[in-house]
């Protein structure tokens, strides 16, 4: 009878090869690509006019990085788990017209307090459409991005709500740090927050481990629907603080205000690293991807390009990010 | 391509009339550190309906994978009908002929028979474009008439039994490959979840078929392959290892190809077995009931006792271990561990009890690929590695403790930073054991544990088994491997569709041959 050699068998320890280079191709690009993009695009738009180096700019950066970064930040712990918010631009919008709706009879801080808890009841009803309907996540939060701008457009009557900003005005955009508007040192303090909270709790561990292996994470005793419904509050959570910000740079409350950057803000979401494929990325990554898609577009106003353009390039941006991230394997796009 | 027609001039001599539908010279495949199949040979006759047989993990899977072109091979040559074939495309295998026939039926439940008959081939008229249902409906009530089997043609398949969607699964292949000894149907375990009944009307439809086409028939169920098949094959640890004639052979003949090898008894440590078992249950599972899976299995394990599960596939043994575990509710019946009973459990219960969970298929279940090796292990064990006060983890804890495992199972290179996706079968399956060592659990539950492992980490996983019990840990083990379930278990439970049929003791000084299990298997 033949037998099978075993000195044909391989020594433990050795990493299949196709499979194990590809991963770590793309985990290089990951971390790499973001950096020198930003590289790049400053050193391109530099040169082409040099006063994309001015303190002005250098503001403009700032200040609309900050609106973006939070507003990316609310929809990446949703991405971390493997789903989709595709409502955080509206429900940053609502937690904005809240503000501006209810400073003037309650004072800032109430009207503050009131859009945190608003937007993220939003993310817990998400949360629960897709955990109890099981309705994939871009579905149900794009349906609920619909129900949000109704309900902004009722409480607004359609048009910008006038209200006495004076101490939004100071909140969001004074320089408690000279040079720095607070909105963005705002923007920094939550993604330090996050990036802990993702990487040094127990909680950020089961969000990377439901998106990493939803089933995998079930058998090994994580509670997902209770990670899933965390994450998309906190993601509510932070459109608020996005919101906040919106209203506070455009000082009225606009109905709709903030839509327009859902896609600018995934975009942010991918081009940092972050996979759609969940459970690889992290907010760090966001603020990179933000700064990035921000550099592009103020390098695009200042050369005075039609911002119709500017549609078109977040468009193929996302599109080429999300395939250099995204695990084929998981999505079976390519079959 | 440099194949070439290989079909003709070796002159086997063989007594069949037509030429070779399927001849498969030299194949091999390798996953990472295990070789799937060795230099395999094969070569079915047009009209023949050969058995193919072996272990799990003997290769039969990859040859039938191969052969619908699911699997690449690394070398070696298939020929359809003598033509040579174009191996790792599916659309080309099928096209050539092949059509697989699984426990993962490919009809579409919301059509009827005869639209799935016609599926992707329909007939329509070629002025308007529109479908000639009628031709098409009477057309596959021929073809089953020819068949000799009763079906209404026009039945939604979503209605049928399983049993009757594997004939009209059948009849359809061999309608697609266009009749006229042109299908070559591989039929994957076709019988596992068929009555007596139904197992003989399948056969009928075969025999009256193989006029028709020609059969490749998987199975576990050696009595099936001896009264169906004219000739069997035999595959052990990825090589053919027998090729003969249904007459020549017993149903022992068989058993005794299958097991192929035989190994020193300290291979699996037998010196270290059964030392800790005490006289105390650990868990003891009652009249466990699951719809479909298994009915009335009663379980005991002792402390320090490794029991095995044995049984052929679909027979429950994975189903109850992942019962236990949690991740399969009970649909009656209780489960006691260490004096705590429960009547339905989740994963997170079962973790409470004491109860620790090796699933079957690691990158399905337990991996998370793009992770590293530390955040894979310290997933299970978290609420061990925070700082002493407050919310966050402590990276130091967090270390030490993965260092100490990534010791303890042995992974090469001890690299905590390293991503799980990279790893080999191997080092994974340590990471996954990995999370249940560290904490001294009550009840380890080892689905399957050396699925595609090599041989050196196999002898390391045995050796972590036995750690495990004589730290006073029950064992609940399955394994593809009928000897390695004698070699490492104290006792065997057998599972017959769903039911435990005998419990056969399995010390380290007597153990059971492999013969004795497979017969009650």
């Amino acid at each position: 009878m033949k037998t099978s050699n075993p000195s044909a068998e391989a020594p433990a320890g050795t990493s299949t090869p196709g499979g194990g280079a590809l991963d770590s191709a793309r985990k290089g690009a990951r971390s790499f690509l973001p950096v020198l993009a930003l590289v790049v695009l400053f050193a391109f738009f530099s040169i082409m006019r040099p006063d994309f180096l001015s303190v002005a700019s250098f503001q403009n950066i700032m200040r609309q990085g900050a609106f973006l970064a939070l507003l990316a930040l609310a929809g990446t712990t949703a991405i971390l788990t493997g789903a989709i918010d595709l409502s955080v631009a509206a429900n940053a919008t609502l937690g904005g017209i809240l503000v501006a709706d209810l400073t003037g009879s309650i004072g800032i801080w109430p009207a503050i307090l009131a859009a945190l808890a608003a937007c993220s009841v939003v993310g817990l009803i998400n949360a629960l459409v897709v955990i109890w309907l099981r309705v994939p996540s871009f579905l149900v939060t794009l349906g609920m991005l619909s129900v949000l701008d109704g309900i902004s457009n009722q409480i607004s009557g359609g048009s910008p709500i006038e209200f006495s900003t004076g101490a939004l005005n100071t909140l969001v955009n004074e320089q408690s740090i000279p040079g720095i508007p607070n909105a963005a040192l705002i923007a920094v303090v939550v993604v330090v927050l996050m990036t802990v909270l993702v990487f040094l709790t127990r909680l950020g561990r089961y969000i990377m481990a439901v998106g990493g292996n939803e089933r995998a994470a079930l058998l090994a005793g994580i509670p997902i629907n209770s990670v899933k419904i965390s994450s998309f509050v906190l993601g509510g959570l932070i459109a608020a603080i996005a919101g906040v910000v919106f209203t506070g740079q455009a000082l009225n409350g606009v109905p709709e205000g903030a839509d327009p950057s859902l896609l600018a803000s995934i975009a942010a979401i991918v081009v940092g690293g972050t996979a759609l494929s969940g459970g690889v990325g992290g907010p760090h990554r966001t603020l990179l991807g933000a700064l990035v898609i921000i550099v592009l577009s103020s390098g695009m106003d200042i050369m005075s390009i039609n911002p119709y353009v500017e549609s078109i390039v977040y468009g193929l941006v996302v599109i080429a990010a999300v395939a250099v991230t995204i695990d084929r394997r998981r999505y079976g796009a390519i079959r | 391509m440099t194949v070439t027609d290989t079909g003709r001039g070796d002159g086997d001599g063989d007594g069949a009339a037509a030429g070779p539908a399927v001849e498969c010279v030299g194949l091999s495949k390798r996953y990472g550190a295990v070789q799937a199949l060795d230099q395999a040979d094969l070569r079915i006759n047009v009209g023949e309906v050969v058995g193919l047989v072996g272990q799990n993990g003997a290769g039969k899977s990859t040859l039938v994978n191969i052969l619908c072109g699911v699997v690449t091979p690394d070398e070696g040559t298939v020929a359809i009908h003598g033509k040579p074939a174009a191996t790792g495309h599916p659309r080309a295998m099928a096209d050539a002929g092949i059509a697989v026939v699984s426990q993962e039926q490919s009809l579409v439940e919301q059509l009827t028979v005869w639209e799935n008959v016609y599926l992707g081939r329909e007939l329509t008229d070629p002025h308007s474009g529109l479908l000639r249902r009628a031709q098409m409906k009477a057309g596959a009530a021929a073809l089953f008439e020819r068949l000799d089997i009763g079906i209404d043609t026009g039945a939604l398949v979503s209605d049928l039994p399983f049993a009757t969607r594997q004939l009209v699964e059948i009849g359809r292949a061999i309608h697609q490959s266009g009749g006229k000894a042109g299908a070559i149907l591989v039929l994957d375990e076709p019988t596992s979840g068929l009555s007596p009944r139904e197992t003989e009307v399948l056969f009928s439809l075969i025999r009256n078929a193989s006029k028709d086409a020609t059969f490749l028939f998987v199975s576990h169920v050696l009595p099936d392959i001896l009264s169906l098949c004219s000739r069997v094959i035999v595959c052990t640890n990825g090589r053919v290892v027998a090729d003969r004639d249904v007459s020549d052979v017993t149903e022992r003949d068989l058993h005794e190809l299958m097991i192929g090898r035989a190994r020193s008894a300290d291979y699996y440590a037998l010196d270290r077995q059964g030392t800790a078992i005490s006289d105390e249950r650990v868990l003891e599972l009652v009249d466990g009931q699951r719809t479909g899976a298994f009915a009335g299995v009663h379980l005991t394990v002792r402390h320090g006792e490794v029991v095995g599960l044995a049984g052929i596939i679909g027979s429950g043994t994975s189903e109850v271990a992942a019962a236990i575990a949690g991740a399969l509710p009970l649909d009656a019946g209780h489960m006691t561990v260490q004096g705590r009973t429960r009547r339905r459990w989740s994963v997170r219960d079962a973790i409470a009890l004491g109860i620790r969970y090796l699933p079957p298929e690691r990158r399905r279940d337990a991996l998370f690929p793009h992770a590293s090796v530390s955040r894979n292990i310290a997933i299970s064990y978290l609420g061990d590695i925070r700082m002493a006060k407050g919310p966050l983890l402590d990276g130091g804890r967090e270390s030490r403790l993965v260092g100490r495992l990534i010791q303890q199972v042995g992974l090469r290179p001890p690299d905590p930073k390293r991503m799980v996706g990279e790893l080999s079968g191997g080092n994974q399956q340590k990471v996954v054991f990995a999370r249940l060592l560290a904490d001294g659990c009550a009840v380890a539950i080892l689905d399957n544990p050396t699925r595609g492992v090599d041989v050196g980490t196999r002898e390391e996983i045995y050796g972590m088994v036995r750690e495990l019990a004589s730290s006073g840990t029950g064992v609940i083990l399955t394994s593809e491997s009928i000897e390695e379930l004698i070699g490492l278990s104290d006792r065997l439970v057998v599972l017959r569709s769903g039911a435990v049929v005998t419990e056969i003791p399995s010390p380290p000084q007597a153990k059971p041959t492999e013969l004795e299990v497979l017969a009650c298997m």
